[in-house]
Formats: C-alpha cells, structure tokens, sequence
C-alpha cells in the first residue's frame, strides 16, 4: 500500500460531529420525502422482486397507511436522534422497499428510487454490524459512537459506488464491450426522449436536445469521448471510497454528468443528485477546511494542517 | 510428517480475499455490486441495464382521439408515456417469444392485443380524474417508430390499437 501514490492510498476517513448531523439530517429529509402516502395501485399484475411471494397491496388501504405513517415517522424521529438503529433503518427499509415494489410490480419497472433504497439498506446492513460485532470490540462508548457513525458514512458511499460501478459494467456486458463505438445511437435514444417528452403534455420541451442530436451526426467521435468519459466515471466511482478528495472530485464529475443528462434527456435523477452533494462532495466539509486553512495561515504565517490528518484530507 | 492444515488452501485464499476486503472497508460494496449485478431487476436491487445496448432504432407510444389528434396522455390520464411504453412493452415481448421473432422485425400492427392490454392500463391507471376533462369518443394508440438512417432520423406512425369509449 505505502509504494501507492498519497492520492491513491486509502485513508480511514474520521468524520466530524457536525458532518455527520448535516448529513443525518439531509438523509431524514429524504426519508421524509418517502413518507407512505395511500396508493391508486391496487394490483400486482406483474410481479417484480418480494412481490413474487407477498402482496403489497394493503399499502391502498387508508387505515393501514395511516397505522404506517405514525410508526415511519418514528423511525425517522429515532434516525434523526441517531439511537436505535437496529430498529429503525430496517423499519425504515421495509417501508421503502414494499412502496417500490408495489409501483413496479405495474409491469413497467423505472430506477428512481433504487439508490436511495439501497443507501438505507447499506445503512441497515452497518448499524447491525456495528452493534453486533463493532460494540463487542470496541469498549469505550464515545468511540464506538463516533465508529459507529463513520461506519454508516462509509458504507453510505459503498453503496452508491457500487450502484454506479454496476451501472458501467452492465454498459459493457449487454453490449458486448462496444458501448462507447454505439454511443452516435444515442441520438435516437435523445430523438424518442424529447417525442415522449413532448406526447406527455403537448408542450415543445425548452433544452438544447435537437442541437445535441444534430452535434452527435456531426462528430460522432467527438460524442464518443464525451460519453465515453460518463462510462469510465460509472466504472471508477470506487476510487470515491479512496479519500475525501476522491470522493469531491467523483461527486463533482457524476453531478456533472446527470446534470447534462438531465439537461439533454429530461430525466430527473433526483435522488442520485443528492446523495452525490451530501455524502460525496460533501460542501461543509470543504468550507470549513478552507476556512481553518485561511485562519492557519492567518494566524502562524506558516503552512500547517488546517485539519487532523484522519480526518482524510490531504 | 507435517500436520495438514485445518483450512484447504482454496479456503485460505478466500478467507485472505474476505480479510482484505474488511480491512480496506470495502465489503458493503462488493456484496451491493454482487447482489445487483446476479439478482438484477429485482426491487431494491437493480443491474441499472438503462442505455446499456443502443441500438440505431427504438420506439414510443402515444395516444391520438378520434380525429388523429394527439391527446397529452400525462395531463388527461395522470401517466407518462416512459409509463405507456414499458406496460406495452412487457405484453408485446410475450407476443414476440410465442411467434418466435424478434421484436423489432415484426410489424406493429401485429402487438394489437398488447396496444388493447395497454390502453385499458391508461384507463385505470388513476381513478381520480374527471371524465368530463375527456370529450374523446375513442382512443387510438400509436406506434412511433424511430430509426438513424443515411439522411439522419427517419420517424414512422402506425396506428396499432383503437378503444371506441
């Protein structure tokens, strides 16, 4: 590991008290957002996932999700206190998940809400290690709290990394490695994007798809590399896991590339957009680091770390 | 004679593998690539397969009243045409798989049961709506077939299901 470069060097990154609220915070209020509400889907017709073996449809019953909406928002209050979270995040799960497999077992599944699902699984997955195997390691409660939580943080990135590694080598397995020389197609893709866009509502989508189609006719290679580029930001979204600059840089890149989607595709990206400004670019942080370094310098007149080391900043 | 050791090398290589893993603090994800690359589509768990193998060609689905006019299928019946176009999708790959041909070589017209199956979706997708906001005395679902050609991108409409209301 040490013959590594520094940037490449994995760091157990310490977070502070303070990042780990706005973060806590800024995940509840999208829990928030998945508060059960009654449902017009009152069938299963065709099943996808745990709707194989259960029926979700009890979540258009009003009195069931009245009964659902008290104990979710309990959880979230439990969340938001950061205690008990072997109770809370897998209640939590199991609500998502039901709400998400019901609206996809309608016969048309779409990856909205995966992500951020599979955040609060992944958050499931450490609070339990962490109060199974990290409690029994680790005697001293302050420490294990603080553990606790950047275990939570990370494993939060774990899984956002892997969504987006997934994304990229599904590109190259279903097209047999020649996604990037089948990127001028993309055209096409754009062309029935901004159609269904416009049957929708009738009104002609505002964005500069028909110049990107025409760009794409072009210089076909041109578009290669610019989306090409998107293909090796899925299949390096690891290095996020590296470090907290890693982490900014990736962040900054894959907003970048939604932002431009969703620019050129009218597709939303909700969740990822934010998962990828709260947990890998991670803003606080940055201020306040350039903040203490200005303050440093003010102070000593010489260079010194503005920031504890473990705290994964170079 | 030296003692065998407790654990078959192919398990130590493995167990190294897993403590490697655990110590770089990357096992939630390899287990999430893992899990959603072998389960994929399967809710929460997805291979995320979105523009994974473009081809020149694709289609979309909209709906014209009697007259041929386009009807704004999200502002009269609450659902998308992305919405429209998976549920027609998911019944017209089952036409397709009993013919035994691909689905895009085939005509369109051909999916008029799946049009039918999808525009009844259309008109249960919400129960809320005010019929009223729907002076139409009949649906037509139309087939927009878009194809990259020489000349850039040709577009082709073909009616392939009608519901008089």
């Amino acid at each position: 590991m040490n013959r590594l470069p520094a940037w490449f060097r994995p760091v157990n990154v310490r977070y502070e008290w303070w990042e780990e609220w706005v973060m806590r915070l800024a995940f509840a209020a999208l829990l928030v957002r998945g508060m059960p509400e009654v449902t017009h889907f009152t069938g299963q017709p065709v099943p996808n996932g745990l709707a194989h073996w259960m029926d979700f449809t009890f979540l258009s019953d009003p009195a069931v999700v009245l009964w659902l909406r008290w104990i979710y928002g309990a959880m979230i209050g439990l969340y938001v206190l950061g205690i008990w979270r072997m109770l809370s995040l897998p209640v939590l799960a199991a609500v998502l998940v039901s709400y998400g497999t019901l609206g996809n077992s309608q016969g048309a599944i779409n990856h909205i809400t995966q992500i951020f699902v599979l955040v609060v699984l992944g958050q499931m997955v450490s609070a339990w290690h962490s109060g199974l195997w990290l409690r029994r390691r680790i005697t001293d409660k302050s420490e294990y709290r603080r553990q606790a939580n950047d275990n939570l943080i990370h494993a939060t990135l774990q899984v956002m990394a892997a969504v987006y590694v997934v994304s990229g080598l599904t590109k190259l397995i279903n097209s047999g490695g020649e996604w990037i020389w089948s990127v001028p197609n993309l055209a096409v893709q754009f062309a029935k994007n901004l159609d269904m866009a416009y049957y929708n509502t009738l009104q002609t989508p505002e964005g500069g798809t028909v110049a990107v189609i025409a760009w794409i006719a072009e210089w076909p290679n041109a578009a290669r590399l610019l989306f090409g580029t998107g293909l090796v930001l899925e299949l390096f979204a690891f290095l996020a896991l590296l470090r907290r600059e890693w982490a900014a840089l990736m962040g900054l890149s894959l907003l970048l590339m939604h932002a431009t989607i969703s620019h050129i595709m009218h597709l939303g990206f909700f969740y990822n957009k934010i998962l990828l400004l709260v947990f890998f670019i991670n803003i606080p942080f940055w201020i306040v680091c350039v903040a203490r370094r200005i303050a440093n310098r003010q102070e000593s007149g010489t260079r010194r770390p503005a920031i504890a080391p473990e705290s994964g900043a170079l | 004679m030296p003692k065998p050791h407790p654990i078959p090398p192919v398990c130590r290589i493995r167990a190294a593998w897993i403590s490697r893993a655990a110590k770089a603090r990357i096992w939630i994800f390899l287990v999430f690539c893992a899990l959603c690359l072998g389960l994929g589509e399967q809710y929460p768990f997805s291979n995320f397969p979105m523009y994974s193998n473009m081809e020149d060609h694709t289609y979309l689905l909209y709906i014209t009243d009697e007259n041929g006019q386009p009807i704004p299928l999200m502002t009269a019946y609450g659902m998308r045409t992305s919405i429209l176009k998976k549920f027609f999708h998911t019944e017209a790959r089952k036409i397709a798989k009993k013919s035994g041909k691909s689905m895009s070589t085939m005509d369109p017209q051909a999916f008029e049961p799946a049009g039918q199956a999808a525009i009844g979706r259309i008109l249960s997708y919400r129960n809320d709506l005010n019929p009223e906001l729907h002076p139409w005395k009949e649906i037509h679902l139309v087939h927009l077939d878009i194809r990259l050609g020489a000349g850039g991108l040709n577009r082709t409409h073909t009616r392939i299901a009608t519901r008089v209301l």
